[in-house]
């Protein structure tokens, strides 16, 4: 089972991830904000990261750098899922390593299809 | 006639008046912070209640399967708009701090700190949340 490592600081948002996700068949780690997720996840390794960016403690573009500096997160698809909709923001992902950045609302369908299309096959 | 030359019943009175606008802007924030409260309550018993409806349907998915696809679509779209309440939530966030960020310097105002100056970063600051509509947003690929 593919696994996946969501990120939000809004609880109703990551019982609305978790839902989608775990509708389609992925394994869901939930987490708070960006240490949150760094302290969950460990030494596993998960196949996709979904991230928010506004978070206490340590937001979305933190974590994606701290990720990224870790060989077994090199390659590993990280998706923003984020109000932020700003072209320096989004510029501001890209150079932090995001693989692609997702404004909210999300509708389900295009969710899965953008994480089916990243996750490496 | 110069500011050292104002009258001290005025500078009184200035002094009250900050105050009173102070109570009211942070009463302005405890309202908001109750109404962030009842949005997320609500919330919950939505979300609550989508994933019983969608157990109760017999699990059609949120894609679509054979013979589903309308309700698989009715899912999505009460999916999206549930989501009103993460923007809904950041939008109070941002307000509170800009009210308590005035009411802050008001309530400096109201000692005769002024030339302290005030801490109205909050103010400045853009808020995150941008949408005007609960409609999904845009996706981009790097």
């Amino acid at each position: 089972m593919r696994s996946i490592l969501a990120v939000d600081d809004s609880a109703s948002m990551r019982q609305m991830v978790s839902f989608t996700l775990r509708s389609s068949g992925y394994e869901v780690i939930e987490a708070i904000d960006g240490q949150d997720a760094l302290d969950k996840i460990g030494d596993r390794q998960v196949d996709l990261v979904l991230t928010d960016q506004n978070m206490p403690r340590m937001d979305g573009l933190t974590l994606i750098r701290q990720l990224r500096e870790q060989d077994r997160f090199k390659r590993t698809p990280i998706l923003v899922l984020t109000t932020e909709s700003s072209d320096e923001m989004k510029q501001a992902g890209r150079a932090a390593g995001a693989t692609g950045w997702m404004v909210k609302p999300f509708d389900p369908a295009r969710l899965l299809e953008v994480i089916g299309k990243v996750l490496p096959h | 006639m110069g500011e050292e030359d104002q009258n001290p019943d005025d500078e009184l009175v200035s002094a009250r008046l900050a105050a009173e606008m102070q109570d009211e802007l942070l009463a302005a924030g405890t309202e908001l912070e109750r109404l962030e409260r009842l949005l997320s309550d609500a919330v919950d018993q939505l979300l609550d209640r989508f994933a019983r409806a969608h157990t109760l349907s017999g699990d059609p998915g949120l894609t679509g399967g054979p013979g589903s696809a309308e309700l698989a679509a009715e899912l999505r779209g009460a999916m999206t708009a549930l989501q009103f309440q993460d923007m809904a939530s950041q939008l109070i966030s941002h307000a509170r701090r800009r009210l308590s960020s005035v009411a802050d310097c008001l309530g400096n105002l109201a000692v005769g700190g002024e030339e302290e100056g005030c801490e109205v970063d909050w103010v400045k600051r853009a808020c995150p949340v941008a949408q005007r509509a609960v409609d999904a947003g845009s996706i981009e690929l790097f």
